[in-house]
This record gives structure tokens, sequence and C-alpha cells, in this order.
């Protein structure tokens, strides 16, 4: 299912405004034989052995033609592919607790979708205890577009064109396949005013130039590319526009191009944030994804405004509790990708006030000298991807100084036997004259060598099932019924709340979003309530054993039914008793 | 913007008719001493319509959540052109149901201008170079609602999206209740023992309720809006219909409900706030906004919070018209939304200048000052709540008493024998009917002098000057006598929209480079553009009351032409020549 992407190059072109073609300057420029480096092979930019998005998508049409999986569409992309929530238990467990997986928001993170669909595999197999307690919503592929667009090489960005350097031409200038190899790579050209420099270790690595610590820079490092509408400027203007991952409500950055012209202004992130919102059963949301909050669970902080970042203190608590539960055993810990404002973690969790799970899913190991078998146990902490990052210390002592960039070359060559860099080759660029072009194919450092998918994938089983333990759960305890005299009775009760999670996140009590639960004395008929309240909502009940006592005083008729008394929640399901007098 | 062809002036203007004042003869009759429902304005755009067919045409934006249709009127001289090539104002009432003039004040500037082509210059002008958008209601819901259900003068703000308000799962269960059927949701009072109430009767005037004190104990409580507690959650008209604020669902710096009261799930989360928004995006060359509210005699501009900083460019344009605005609108006063009012996150004019460049007002129509002698002496907003004698006076002496229901006994199923009374929903917040011309006409009036100060652009002769070489060096000015500039500095600063371009174009000429001139007396200070210096792209426009100057050097001769291209100003266009 590989698309070349000159084939889908060919609709922007034909969008660009008239009179672009009769600009002599921004005909296609033809790339000049280069006599130093033979034409490189054409190669496919992902890992081998991923589906493509569009093979996902046919996958799970045929899981949900067997009928063993709801399937919820929410929206149709821009390039006619369906975004959907794949349902499991929804039918048979209306109003219990619910989950959401989402998988790949930017469409770079194939093994993101391929642990989301090996999820709903396990799930359409029936029989999992998961499933008695609570309905699990999966949206395998959350930006089927961008990741079609970056499984075929190009940038994973979708939505309508932008222009993006305000020239008045639409995606003029994106990058291009100079060498023909079918990868869009990265240029380095020879510059002294550049920021980049070669790693002594690995002279393909290249590593910031510290100016204070008095090295100097030798390359500029750019997207590989023509600049193709002459403004000396290169790739600045790339095809689509909104990033799906920007979009989003909370810490949305105006009047940047790839925000989108406003909060939810594509139609899948608007779909998604109707359907979060539309199920008040939601109890917790997980994200596979780039960023990462279990491998270094984030420090609680106070800010409740709308520029907060960091978690509240009773749910970083739980974000930790199952960092240390998770991660315990886990061979990979993957580092989270930068924090970017406008993102839906962050609305689920501020706005919708849900708990937020993060996971990158992987990372490859920076264990350098280890053999490519043993994964990165002994790694630093999590730090963000990119190239000439020292690495913090925590590694081996002879480690300390090799840029995290050399060690992933070294992961490269020994694990992936040099599969996912491609080295630099000289190519004489039309613009620039000598360049180097190579550099790590599109998703080689997000995605694991396919043969690592189904341990990861039932690492997450493993974790989702054990979910059915952690989900809040209400019953009632220490019911006391007495009677007073006279048809009097005095009634308490203790309202518990067994599961891990509160019945709602601490950010949910302060986005008012979530609905609190609900405890309704119901009196028979004649019954009349003398002190104490009918209907009592309380706004959040505590995890891991959390309670509250009521009391009430009330009247029966002789002979009539006994009160009872019931606790409603959207998240923590119903508890029911009925008030019988203690003898 | 399209080019347009100059205008003939005066030898189109019909003969003078009598026609103002007085004396004026309308072609179209409209009562304009009442206000009118959601159907009724459609009746009276379709009269304008039809009276006026080559200037009037309608879009249908979209529908409210009850389905009613949101038309906008599209104002303008179909014969001088499309409205989307004329620089344009966007106007628009009533996003806040119950505060229904600004629609009629909407519909009389479309009505005025079209009754004064013929008769008046400036009314012409506009209508053959601008265009003007006009919605009535932006909440055609909540205006139904306010005209035809139980409302006070407050009520009926939200539109009608079922919304759950209290969070316990029904939605709209406990609005309030007309417990006399009376149409009015009026204020409860009881009576209640000696010393064991927070009121007291006001000695001189029994309508009113006044705070007891230490010497003088209370005997009466307030019980709030006339209802009931109809979920028996032990809360009264705690979750009434709607319950949201669509002036806090736009775009610009939107926060969600927790932080601001009514926001809406996302920004442009309504159909109303939705189809709004996409005809804004897709009109460019809106120039000018104006959004007309209730109450408390306010020219509103942003920003909404104190975080927020707007260029002092723009801020000296809003202050030219704002102030101008407090002349012809006694009793209003020019005001910053956040310094001088309170605090808006996502409101639509911030949205409108903010998010999209446009200079942008929110009038607050009707000041209480205007009621009775008295309040013209108290200066300051705090005080125009506290002209409650002023306004029974002015119920007494000039309306006779009709805008006040007077106390009379209910009984109530928790509060036993209580009173029911109050002002009407008329009385307040929207002018008595035989002030809401007046009301009406000024409002249109600043809109009109807005829309007058729109960039309107002349490009002066073309400068020529030889060079070494054969080269030649061509010069022009363009010149804006009008407050607004082409382009806002919020525009330019964001990079908002389409950057106005302007080019050179000559059969037998080359452009070699061409920018911006940056010194008047040292024309090689030249900003010049890195690719297509035959098409300039101005991110700042020509800024108002001022000009801006570009330069090109060229290699050719012959004629050649220097195009001015805006979406927020007419085009205009230059020739000159080069030597043989």
């Amino acid at each position: 299912m590989l698309v070349p992407f000159r084939s889908i190059l060919v609709p922007a072109v034909l969008a660009l405004p008239p009179g672009v073609g009769q600009d002599p300057a921004l005909e296609a420029p033809v790339a000049p034989e280069t006599p130093e480096s033979p034409a490189p092979a054409v190669q496919e930019p992902a890992p081998s052995g991923y589906l493509a998005p569009d093979e996902v998508l046919e996958h799970l049409r045929s899981l949900r033609e067997q009928g063993r999986m709801d399937w919820i569409r929410l929206a149709v992309t821009a390039e006619a592919r369906e975004l959907g929530v794949a349902a499991f238990g929804e039918r048979a467990l209306p109003g219990r607790p619910a989950i959401l997986v989402v998988a790949d928001p930017a469409g770079d993170r194939p093994a993101a979708t391929a642990v989301a669909l090996a999820l709903c595999e396990a799930l359409a197999e029936g029989g999992s205890p998961l499933l008695e307690r609570a309905t699990v919503y999966v949206a395998p592929l959350a930006n089927p577009d961008a990741a079609a667009r970056a499984f075929a090489g190009l940038a994973p960005r979708r939505g309508a064109a932008v222009d993006e350097d305000r020239d008045g031409l639409l995606d003029e200038d994106g990058p291009d396949d100079l060498d023909g190899d079918d990868l869009l790579l990265q240029m380095r050209v020879p510059d002294p005013t550049g920021d980049w420099r070669a790693a002594e270790a690995d002279a393909r690595a290249l590593v910031r130039a510290q100016r204070d610590k008095g090295e100097a820079g030798a390359y500029r490092l750019l997207p590989e590319g023509r600049d193709d509408d002459r403004d000396r400027a290169y790739n600045e203007d790339d095809l689509g526009g909104a990033d799906w991952d920007g979009n989003w409500p909370h810490r949305y950055r105006a009047h940047v191009p790839a925000s989108g012209p406003y909060p939810l202004s594509e139609a899948e992130t608007r779909a998604l944030a109707e359907f979060v919102l539309g199920h008040p059963h939601l109890a917790l949301v997980i994200v596979l994804g780039a960023e990462d909050n279990l491998s270094k669970p984030p420090e609680a902080g106070d800010d409740r405004s709308a520029k907060a970042t960091k978690p509240l203190a009773e749910d970083a608590k739980l974000l930790a509790l199952w960092s240390e539960r998770w991660l315990k055993d886990a061979k990979n810990k993957p580092r989270s990708g930068e924090r970017g404002a406008g993102g839906f973690a962050e609305w689920a969790y501020f706005q919708a006030g849900l708990p937020v799970v993060q996971s990158a899913v992987w990372s490859p190991p920076l264990d350098a000298s280890a053999s490519a078998g043993k994964d990165g146990e002994k790694e630093g902490d999590a730090t963000e991807d990119g190239a000439g990052k020292k690495n913090d210390g925590a590694g081996k002592k002879d480690d300390k100084d090799v840029p995290d960039e050399v060690k992933l070359l070294r992961w490269n060559d020994q694990a992936l036997g040099g599969a996912g860099f491609v080295p630099w080759r000289k190519f004489q660029h039309p613009d620039l004259g000598e360049v180097e072009i190579g550099g790590w194919k599109p998703l080689a450092l997000h995605n694991p060598p396919a043969g690592e998918l189904p341990a990861l994938a039932e690492q997450w089983r493993a974790r989702l099932e054990s979910l059915a333990e952690d989900l809040p759960r209400l019953s009632w305890a220490k019911v006391e019924v007495r009677e007073l005299g006279d048809g009097v009775l005095e009634a308490r009760a203790t309202l518990v709340n067994s599961g891990l999670l509160a019945s709602m996140s601490e950010m949910g009590s302060v986005t008012n979003r979530p609905r609190p639960l609900r405890v309704l004395l119901e009196l028979p008929e004649g019954g009349a309530l003398l002190a104490g309240e009918r209907i009592q909502s309380v706004e959040r009940l505590g995890g891991s054993g959390g309670n509250r006592e009521y009391r009430w005083l009330y009247a029966l008729k002789p002979g009539s039914a006994p009160a009872q008394l019931r606790a409603l929640s959207d998240t923590a399901g119903e508890a029911l008793v009925v008030l019988e007098v203690n003898r | 913007m399209r080019l347009f062809p100059v205008l003939c002036g005066l030898a189109l203007l019909a003969p003078a008719a009598a026609a103002q004042g007085g004396r004026m003869q309308p072609k179209v009759e409209i009562a304009w001493n009442r206000y009118y429902d959601h159907a009724e304005l459609l009746a009276i755009m379709d009269r304008l319509q039809a009276a006026w067919p080559e200037f009037v045409r309608f879009v249908d934006i979209g529908e409210s959540y009850e389905g009613r249709r949101m038309r906008v009127l599209v104002l303008a001289n179909q014969r001088t052109g499309e409205d989307t090539g004329k620089p344009a104002m966007w106007v628009d009432g009533n996003v806040h149901g119950n505060e229904v003039q600004g629609a009629e004040a909407a519909l009389y500037l479309a009505w005025w201008l079209l009754e004064h082509y013929a008769d008046n210059e400036r009314a012409r002008k506009l209508l053959d170079t601008r265009a003007f958008y006009i919605l009535p209601s932006q909440n055609p819901d909540g205006r139904d609602s306010w005209f035809h259900d139980p409302h006070d003068a407050h009520s009926s703000r939200t539109g009608r999206k079922p919304y759950d308000n209290d969070r316990d799962g029904l939605l709209d269960e406990d609005g309030p209740d007309d417990l006399d059927g009376d149409g009015e949701i009026l204020s409860m009072r009881k009576k209640v023992a000696p010393g064991t109430g927070d009121y007291r009767l006001h000695p001189d005037d029994a309508r009113i309720l006044i705070r007891a004190d230490r010497e003088h104990p209370g005997d009466y409580e307030l019980l709030g809006d006339e209802g009931l507690d109809n979920d028996g959650d032990g809360r009264v008209n705690e979750d009434g219909v709607g319950g949201y604020d669509m002036n806090r669902n736009w775009p610009s710096d939107w926060q969600p409900g927790h932080i601001q009261f009514g926001a809406g799930d996302y920004p442009l989360s309504f159909p109303e706030t939705r189809a709004i928004a996409a005809f804004l995006l897709a009109h460019p060359n809106v120039a000018a906004v104006q959004s007309f509210h209730n109450s408390g005699g306010m020219i509103l501009r942003g920003p909404g919070d104190q975080a927020f900083a707007y260029p002092g460019e723009d801020a000296a344009v809003y202050d030219a018209i704002g102030q101008e605005g407090e002349l012809i609108l006694p009793f209003y006063r020019y005001m910053i939304i956040w310094r001088d009012l309170y605090t808006v996150h996502g409101g639509f004019v911030n949205w409108t200048y903010e998010g999209l460049g446009i200079f942008s007002f929110t009038n607050e129509l009707w000041a209480s000052p205007q009621y009775y002698g008295g309040g013209r002496e108290r200066p300051g907003p705090s005080d125009y709540s506290d002209g409650q004698q002023n306004e029974f006076d002015f119920n007494d002496s000039v309306l006779l008493g009709q805008a006040f229901v007077d106390w009379h006994p209910a009984r109530h199923p928790l509060y036993g024998e209580v009173e029911i009374g109050g002002f009407k929903r008329e009385h307040g917040r929207v002018a008595p009917s035989f002030m809401i011309e007046e009301m009406l006409h000024r409002n249109a009036m600043f809109c009109v002098r807005h829309a007058e100060e729109i960039a309107e652009l002349e490009a002066l002769a073309p400068k020529v000057e030889p060079l070494e070489g054969g080269l030649h060096r061509v010069t022009v000015t363009l010149v804006n006598d009008k407050t607004m500039p082409t382009r806002s500095a919020m525009a330019g600063r964001e990079h908002i929209g389409t950057p106005d371009s302007v080019s050179l174009e000559g059969p037998d000429l080359t452009v070699l480079a061409g920018g911006v001139q940056t010194d008047r007396w040292r024309p090689e200070r030249l900003d010049w553009q890195e690719r297509d210096p035959a098409r300039l792209r101005l991110e700042r426009g020509v800024p108002g009351h001022g000009s801006a100057t570009v330069a090109w050097i060229v290699r050719g001769r012959g004629d050649f032409t220097v195009q001015y291209v805006a979406d927020k100003a007419d085009d205009v266009r230059v020739t000159g020549t080069l030597p043989r």
C-alpha cells in the first residue's frame, strides 16, 4: 500500500493559484548527475513489516463486518478516510465506566496504531474480564490522513493548504526528494556559520556546536529540498496546514499556521472532542503517541488556569503509581517527545477533566555499547528525541560524554543492521552547491522493528486488563438503621469507593465537566423525611477506600416497605442498599 | 478588492426630495417605536428587499439551534459591483437573546441608508462603494423566547441548546416559573416576623425594599425570581433553558466554562457562532464590525483581558472613532472592556479584531440616566444600578405606572404566602417605546461614521528617475486620508489574512528590484523584497491618515501600470511612462 509520494504531491501542485506555473523561477529543477555518489536505491520510509494506514482501516472493517466489535464513525477525512472508534462492551454495559484509547495523534507513530489494533483484536476475541466492568473505546488511527502521508514518507500534516510564508502561493515550497531515493531526508550543508558539527565519536552524527565552549559550527542542517519559490528559505511552505495535535483548545496558539484557523477547526479533532464530551462515562483516556507521562511521571502543579501544564497533586500521584506498576518490568521505557501546546491530551485533562495516561510506546535504546538484544534498561531519564542531546549521565560511565545521536547510530548499526539511517552522500545541489543528503529515515526513531510489536501489544493488553481492578467502584458500608419509635427511623451509611481511581480526577472537580455522583434517599409511598437531604451530590469520592458518611431521620407508615439508598455515578456505577432495621 | 471607476458625483443624484425630518416620505414605512420578533424582522428584511432589489440581497448562513433561519442582509449597490469586491462592515445585534434592540438598530441602518440613497451624497457613496453585512439577531431563539415566553429584563440571555447547569444529568429542568400566570417573571418577597428579615419597606414607597439595619429591624425577605424547585433538589431556578453565553464562545482567548461562565464546550461550539464565524472567515473584505448589545451606554472595544495589549497605531484608530461616538451618542462612554467593564475571554469583537484584524466595537444600547432628569448628574457606572428611586419616578411620571407590576399576594409551595411584583421586561435594559427611534438612529450613524473611516487610497503620480546604466527608479506613493489603515497593525503583527500587494507591470520593461522606501530623502534606503519584485507584499499596508512609498528599479521603456490590491480597501491603479 505504499503510495509513492510524488503522486500525492500532484493535487497540491494543481491547487496552486493561477499564474504560478508561469513563473520561470518556479519550474521544477532537474537534479544534476552527481559524480561523487552513485544514484541511491529507492527505499521505503517506514520500518518494514508494518501495516499501512489504509491496510489498518481495511483490517478494522473486516473485524466489524465479522460482528466482533462495534464501530462508531466520527468523521470522514479530507482524503476520504474514516476516522472511527472501535467500541467493545458498549451495548452490553450501558452506564458502566468507559476507557478510551487514542492512538497516533500526530500520524508518525505506526507502532501506536499497531498496538491499538492488537488491543482491538484481543478485545474482539471476547472473554476479557475488563469488559465485565467497563466499555472500552479504541481509536486506532486518530489522524488517518497524516498517518498515510507519514507512511508514504511525507511530513505528517493534514488539513487545508496554508500559505506559511505569506507570499500568495500555497504549499509551493515543501521538501523535495532530490536524489530520487523516495525518501525525504536531511541535507547537511557545509557552512562555517552553521549550528552543527560532526561528533568526534561518529562523523555521521551531527551535534550542536557549543560556541561558548570554543566549538565552531561546520554545517547547516536542512530538510532535503530546493528553494522551490526562490525566496532564500528552504521548504518553508510545506504541504497541508493544521497539526492534529496543535488544534485543541487548551493552550491553543493563535496565529500559528500549524494550529489551524481556530481550535477544533478540523473535522477529525472536532469529532473526537464531541465524542469525548458526549460520553460522560469515560473514566480514563490513554493516548499512545509522541508524549509520555509514564516513564517519567510529571511533577504536580497547582495552576488551574488556562495556561496550566502540570497535573494536580492527586492526579499526579495516580500517574506515579501506574508508572511504578506498569514500567517496573518493562524492557523499554519510552522517552517523551517535547510537550506541545494545543494538544489532545492536555485538553482531555485540563478541560474535559479526565485522567489521561500518555505513552510514547517505544523509544530506541540509548544503551550505546550494549548488544542489540539488551534493551535500554540502563538508559538515562527520559529526554526528548533529537540529535546531539547529551546523555544526562545516568548511563554507563564510559558513555557519559557520548552524545545521544551517536548512541542512536550504534543502535541503528547493531539492532537494525543500519536500516534506519541513510549514510550521508554527496550531492550537487542546484541552489546550494555541494551538500550531503542522508540521515534518519522519517519513522525510524519512533517505531521499533516490527518484530518487537507483539511484545509491546501484549504489555498494553495486560495493562488495560489490570484497569478492571483500578476503575472506581461504589459500595455501601456500615449501614445502620435504628427505630426511634412512632415509626421514626434513623439511618446512617457510608459510601465507599474501593477502586484505585477516584470517581473523577482532581482536575475534573475543577473543570465541572464530569458530573458529581448523587446519593438518593428513596422513601416508599407515605414516607416522610424529617431531617437530612433527599438528594445529595458528591463532587469527588477519592479512590482506595475513599468514603463519606450520611445520615437521615425519616418516618414510615406502619407496614410500608423499607426505604432505599441509592448512589449513582457515571464512572463508578451504581450502589443500592435496602434500609432494613438492624436487629 | 475590485477596482472602482470614479463615481460621477452629483450627476447621479435624484432631484432633492422633501425627505428629511418631519417631512420625510419614506418608501418603506416601518414603526421604529417598537421591537419585533424574529419572524417580524425577516418580514422587514423582505420589505426592504422588495423596495430596493438592486441594493438588498440575502445570504442564509445557517440555522439556530431551534431551527430559525439566520439571514444576513447584504446591503450594497450591485450595479457598482459585487459586495465581495468592496470593503465592508459587519453589523449585528442581540447575541444575548434579551438584548433585543440591537436588531432594530442594525435594520434601521439599512433602512436609513436606502431611504436616503437618492438625496444624501454620503449615504449614496456608502452604498456604492461599501458593503454592509447585517445580521439583526445572532440569537434568534433567545430573542423569540424573550418576546413570547415569561421572562424578565435579564433572562433569555442564553441560546436554547439544552445545558445541564446543575450537573445532575437532567437538562433545563428547573427554570423560573410564572406563578401568577401574568406572562412576566417577577420577583418574590415575603413578610416575616419583625427582626427576622434582611429587608424592610422603604418608608416613602412600599414598592421598594431597603436593607434593615440596627435601628430598623427587617420584616421582609427577598426570595429571588418567581419560581419553584421543579426537580426537588433543594434549589430553586438553578437549571433553566440553555444557560450559557454565546458571547464567550469565540476563538480569541477562549477559556472553558469553569474559568468563565457560559463559554460553551469549545470555541464555536454553537450552531449560531459557528455559522457567523464561517461567514466572516469567508469575507476578508470586512474592515469594520459593530455588535449591538444592551445596556449601560457604552462604546466598547477590546482587549477583554489585561494580558492583551493592542498595538498603539490601532488603539489610536479606536480612540478617534470611539471618542467621536461619545458625541454622537450622549450618555454613552467609550470604554475598554477589561479596564472599564469586566474581563471577557472569547468575546465576539475580541475575536473579530484579535483573530481577524478587523476594527470592532460593541455598543451597549440604552443608559438608565436617560430615564429621568436626576440621572444625568450621577456619573460613573456604579450609579447606573443605584437609580431605583429614579426609575420609580420615571415609571410613575412618564409612563403612568405602565412599567411596574405592583406587589400582589400569591401562594408558593415552599415559602407559603408571598408577594410577587417588579418591573416588567421592557423596563431597565431596552429603551421605552417613545425613545427607541433616537437610540436606533444615533447608533446607526455611529456605524456610518465607522464605515466612512474605512481606508481609501489614492496613488500619487509615479516619479520616474534615470539611474546609471540605462536603469530607472519608479517611485509611487499611496496616500490614505481615512482613519483606518488598509491593514490593522494587529493583522500585520499576527500575519492575519492576505498582505496587501502593489505591482508594477509594463510590456517593455523588467523589474530588477523593488521594495518599500524607508527614507524619503535617501531613495537607496529600500527594504527590497527577496523574490518577485514586480509584486510587492505589504504586510502592514498603508497607515491611516498616512502614506506608504514603494520604489522599483527597472530596465526597459514605455508605459507601465502600478496597481495596489487590498482585502479591506478599494484597489487603486496609476499609470506612467519610462522614457524611450
